[in-house]
């Protein structure tokens, strides 16, 4: 029991070594990167031994250490989680991040900030696991907004251009939606339950909704939820290492996560459920169809990610939170890959991001082709790949359920359109003629490239089934079904990626035609930036400007206290006071009554 | 604490009798281990308050207030350098003076023990920041600001010193120690809502409440650095102080009376923080977001709960050093670019890469990022808000988006984006003024430590 | 010797503030004590201050 906490702990201090380094005066700035390289792989290694005693005994522990305040009756401490989740989740982050900072070395060489670059990466990831590690809500809460906040840094990195500056503000402001919702959440258990530990709020179960409503919204802002959802491609302007690192392990899968905490509270309640899944379903199929007509390779994969999140939310709502976890853990794998292995092309192709301009890659760049077919094979589900283990049963449990069908038959068009996208990527930017500039140099035989990528293979395709065959999942469905039933899976795959190829093999033949209707939509994101991004902003920046600084503050509130004030005051003064500065008149009548008093006299 | 009175008036006499050469770094040197001292009041044995004399005495409501007025003096100086360096020595010695005068009122109003007597010193520190304002500000919008100023205070906490001859006359002592125990519920009549709300007003200019904050935006758009520094730092502080300390006399009026107050400081934090959204100056914006975090104070204040006490003592502690911080860094910004306009100063980040990451603390430190104190101020407010009403989340919940938007939003305009061409040969940023972060930015990261000991009376 | 003088002249302020503060701290122990002996006419809070304890009235 306590080798599981000391290497767990190990190798989370080992995290916070570079970012000490940083502050000390160490002494090459260029050499940081590849400390913070190693820190992670050592940490990953360390973090192997506590899942491997988890493997074989299932410990659960706890552990407090220190006390930073009591408020009346009310504790906060810091103590961390190792149990199931926070065990398994830690070296699968550690392992991606670890291919993915490798991965930045080499993208990221000419970078001359390349150290602080570093160092937001690892502390991206230290605030995850701050997360993920948790056991009370404050501390959540502390991880839950680094990650937030590191995105933001991170998104924006290239903050010259005006669109990453965007696409980080955007990225905060859909969060802090979110975080609304965790708050009411804080808000409302610290009023009835006085606690923020997890214990003791699953012992007293929420007796309305409000709470799981704020962890919702809470989850559906950082999981890019429907409705939250824009931020998420947005984030594409941010190096592609940081999208890696935010779609895979980080930042996205922070909101699954937190309703997976929370399952205890959502188990019995059909409402919150029903309300997940629909989100979830309505997600998963809104960004697929998005994903369908995305032109820019890294948009594809992002909203493939977002379709996958809104899977994910989908089993949460059938009430399975440990297939959900285990979707996240395989998800990050070929997520990862599918990013860097775009990365790779995007870099080699000289930033180039359109896959219209893209094609014939296969025989340029054996590797990363081989790799990004792996990828997105495993995304579809292929059989005995990583997918495979996650995505199939999944769907099988959904099949069983007997809950809401029209979520249902959502998220299995969601699924075969999983293999549409899929094949596009692979379709246009690996196969048939090359349609970019020949004089490009490609060349992809560099250790930092492939050594992350070909770790990430070997964790798409196995770790899948390491991780199903290692740790059961503790409330599997009724796994008896008819044939057909337990086909659904493959065959709305294959039944996509039939669609695909011949949709594909139809276009590139047919003549030019204006777009309809539906590609539209498709390819505008379903008109939803423009409608609320334009009006919600604009409407509460034209009220802020018309009506509480220019109508309230300076025209009214100044004008009826101080200006009309002074105004009063000149008024009255110049009305009740009777000198007029008429000197003749004054001269005049001080002569004449001079005069008068000394006719008088006399 | 006359320990600590008697040092800083002979501060005085030491700025006007060393010379010109050692002129700032005595009076740093010294205001600076004046701070030490300070920290003696921590040392709380008694169970209520340290009642040091028949005049003063510290409560943990008054000692981190007292603390972080003996800290910010320091700050002042070093950040005033720059902008006094052409001043002659004389007036040099001059505004010293005035800032080491300020101080000293602001140590006795603190720790008055009578009511009469903090009302006194509440108005003498009027004075003080009357005169930075308006003879050294940069424009000559100063003397309106100095007016605004003068005014809104002085017409709120007129009517307080009628009221507390009254209840001096009613009760026959103002001491803060012995009412407690005097006091009586106040009946429901007109005159006591009259008598609620001549105590509140003065304090609520102060703080301000929105409809009265007219005065604010101007005197720290107009004012020199200190006078930004120590305005948003502690004079605001004081309006927090006070009511904090006259809800005692107000016992059962204040359930009553607090509905309208609550309501307009709810809405005027929402007003006020759209109002940053659109602001192209960068102080007028930091003034307003002031405005919008004295207001969650203030519907801390009036809720009055424990827990709402230590979020409004936590959040006002928080706030002091947070907003004191991002003036400094305006003026940084303001030396060199000899404009308050965001959109000038773009893409700093590239030009002062060790500024720009002090930019993006106090940002977050003023967005309430966990676990900073900023946040657990907020925190113990939206919670106990949230008990008061469940609605009242709404509104807060969109104004912490509203602050995070325009927090970012100020960060962004002046730090990323490309560079401006006229600022190429901007100054590099001096020790000074990396010291002046630093020393803000410390404070705020070791109480994240240890939040109990500014986290007030009801701890 | 002038040397001396001169730094006297140039550094004499800095006892000021020190001075200020052996003064209140000489100040504050007074009003302690006075205060102390207030509160031993009572009756009711009367206390003899223990060995080695220092003048305090709380």
């Amino acid at each position: 029991m306590n080798t599981l906490s000391i290497f767990t702990l190990l190798s989370l201090i080992i995290l916070l070594i570079p970012i000490i380094m940083s502050l000390l005066n160490y002494p090459n700035p260029n050499l940081l990167p590849s400390y913070v390289k190693h820190a992670v792989s050592y940490s990953f290694f360390l973090s192997i031994v506590p899942l491997l005693l988890f493997t074989s005994t299932y410990p659960e522990t706890m552990i407090s250490n220190w006390h930073w305040m009591s408020i009346h009756t009310f504790n906060l401490c810091l103590s961390f989680k190792l149990d199931y989740f926070s065990l398994i989740f830690i070296p699968v982050a550690l392992y991606v991040t670890w291919s993915i900072m490798q991965f930045s070395v080499w993208y990221m060489h000419s970078d001359p900030n390349i150290d602080r670059f570093f160092k937001y990466l690892l502390l991206f990831l230290i605030t995850m696991m701050v997360l993920v590690t948790a056991n009370n809500m404050f501390q959540l809460f502390i991880g839950w907004e680094g990650v937030g906040i590191m995105s933001f840094l991170l998104i924006g990195w290239w903050h010259g251009r005006s669109d990453a500056n965007t696409a980080a503000l955007q990225a905060i402001i859909f969060n802090r939606i979110g975080d609304v919702g965790l708050i009411l959440a804080m808000a409302w258990f610290f009023k009835n339950f006085n606690s923020w530990e997890f214990q003791q709020i699953f012992l007293l179960n929420p007796p309305n909704n409000v709470p799981l409503l704020g962890l919702l919204l809470a989850a559906m802002g950082k999981s890019a939820q429907f409705g939250l959802h824009p931020w998420l491609p947005s984030a594409m302007e941010g190096p592609t290492p940081v999208s890696a690192l935010l779609h895979s392990s980080t930042m996205v899968v922070a909101g699954i996560f937190l309703l997976i905490r929370f399952y205890p509270l959502y188990q019995n309640n059909s409402t919150m459920q029903t309300l997940i899944l629909c989100v979830g379903a309505l997600t998963t199929l809104f960004t697929a169809v998005c994903a369908l007509t995305q032109n820019d390779i890294k948009k594809i994969v992002a909203f493939s990610t977002s379709s996958q999140l809104g899977l994910m939310m989908v089993t949460i709502g059938i009430n399975q939170p440990y297939l959900a976890f285990m979707h996240i853990c395989t998800h990050a794998f070929f997520k990862a890959m599918l990013f860097l292995c775009s990365g790779s092309i995007i870099h080699n192709l000289n930033n180039e991001q359109d896959i219209r301009k893209m094609g014939g890659l296969f025989k340029l760049m054996p590797f990363t082709s081989s790799s990004l077919t792996i990828g997105s094979l495993a995304l579809t589900g292929t059989p005995f790949l990583t997918g495979f283990y996650s995505k199939d049963l999944i769907i099988e449990a959904m099949d069983l359920s007997h809950i809401n069908a029209w979520a249902l038959i959502l998220t299995l068009i969601a699924t075969s359109m999983t293999a549409i996208y899929s094949t596009r990527i692979i379709y246009f930017a690996l196969m048939n003629q090359p349609r970019f500039n020949p004089i490009i140099t490609i060349n992809e035989n560099t250790m930092d490239l492939i050594n992350p990528i070909k770790r990430l293979v070997i964790g798409s395709i196995l770790a899948g089934f390491l991780i199903s065959y290692s740790i059961p999942p503790t409330n599997y469905p009724l796994m008896t079904m008819p044939t057909y039933l337990k086909m659904t899976a493959l065959t709305v795959t294959v039944l996509g990626f039939i669609t695909a190829t011949e949709l594909n093999m139809l276009t590139t033949y047919l003549k030019f035609s204006t777009p309809n209707m539906y590609y539209k939509f498709s390819n505008l994101l379903g008109y939803y930036p423009s409608i609320i991004h334009r009006l919600m902003p604009q409407t509460n920046l034209i009220l802020s400007h018309k009506l509480a600084s220019t109508a309230m503050d300076l025209i009214w509130l100044e004008k009826l206290l101080p200006k009309n004030i002074s105004l009063i005051s000149i008024t009255t003064a110049s009305v009740i006071s009777n000198q007029k500065g008429m000197i003749k008149f004054y001269s005049l009548t001080f002569l004449f009554t001079l005069t008068l008093t000394f006719l008088l006299m006399i | 604490m006359l320990k600590l009175i008697i040092p800083t008036l002979m501060l005085i006499p030491l700025a006007w009798l060393s010379n010109s050469k050692n002129l700032w770094i005595n009076t740093l040197m010294y205001s600076f281990m004046l701070t030490p001292i300070s920290l003696l009041l921590l040392n709380q044995t008694s169970d209520t308050s340290l009642n040091m004399s028949i005049l003063f005495f510290s409560d943990p409501l008054s000692t981190p207030l007292i603390i972080l007025t003996s800290w910010l003096l320091p700050l002042m100086l070093l950040a005033s350098q720059s902008h006094m360096s052409k001043e002659s020595e004389t007036r040099k010695k001059y505004y010293i003076t005035m800032l080491i005068v300020l101080q000293l009122f602001l140590f006795l109003t603190f720790s008055a023990t009578e009511m009469m007597l903090f009302y006194i010193l509440f108005e003498s520190t009027l004075i003080p920041t009357l005169i930075i304002i308006t003879r050294w500000g940069n424009q000559t919008e100063r003397l309106n600001a100095g007016v605004y100023f003068l005014f809104y205070t002085l017409m709120g906490s007129l009517p307080l010193l009628i009221v507390l001859i009254y209840i001096y006359n009613n009760l026959g002592t103002l001491n803060l120690l012995i009412l407690p125990y005097y006091i009586m519920p106040l009946p429901f009549l007109w005159s006591s809502k009259l008598l609620w709300l001549a105590c509140m007003m003065a304090f609520m200019v102060k703080m301000p409440l929105y409809g009265l904050h007219l005065w604010l935006p101007k005197a720290h758009v107009e004012a020199p650095i200190a006078g930004s520094m120590v305005l948003a730092a502690i004079l605001l502080k004081l309006g927090g102080y006070g009511m904090m300390r006259i809800t005692i006399f107000l016992d059962p009026i204040t359930l009553n009376m607090s509905y309208p107050f609550l309501m307009l400081s709810l809405w005027g934090m929402l007003m006020t923080s759209s109002i940053c959204l659109r602001q192209a100056d960068l102080k007028s914006l930091i003034a307003y977001s002031s405005v919008s975090h004295m207001a969650l104070v203030i519907v801390a204040i009036l809720i009055q709960t424990p827990w709402s006490f230590m979020g409004a003592s936590t959040l006002m502690i928080a706030h002091g050093l947070t907003s004191s911080m991002l003036f400094t860094l305006a003026n940084t910004n303001y030396e060199r670019t000899h404009s308050r306009t965001m959109i000038l100063a773009r893409g700093l980040q590239t030009m002062l890469p060790v500024m720009a990451s002090w930019w993006i603390l106090a940002s977050l430190t003023n967005l309430a990022l966990p676990p900073t104190i900023n946040l657990i101020g907020e925190l113990l407010i939206i919670s106990s808000s949230f008990s008061w009403s469940n609605i009242t989340m709404l509104l807060m919940g969109l104004n912490m988006l509203l602050t995070a938007s325009y927090t970012l939003y100020m960060l962004i305009m002046t730090q990323r984006g490309n560079v401006n061409p006229h600022i190429k040969f901007v100054l590099p940023s001096f020790t000074r003024e990396n010291t002046l972060m630093a020393l803000h930015m410390l404070p705020l990261l070791l109480l994240t430590l240890n939040p109990k000991i500014i986290m007030g009376p009801t701890f | 010797m002038v040397n001396l003088i001169q730094m006297v002249r140039d550094h004499w302020v800095h006892i000021l503030v020190p001075m200020g503060f052996v003064v209140g701290c000489y100040l504050d122990r007074r009003n302690d004590e006075k205060l102390t002996a207030f509160r031993n006419k009572s009756l009711l809070f009367k206390r003899e201050l223990r060995p080695n304890e220092e003048a305090t009235w709380k």
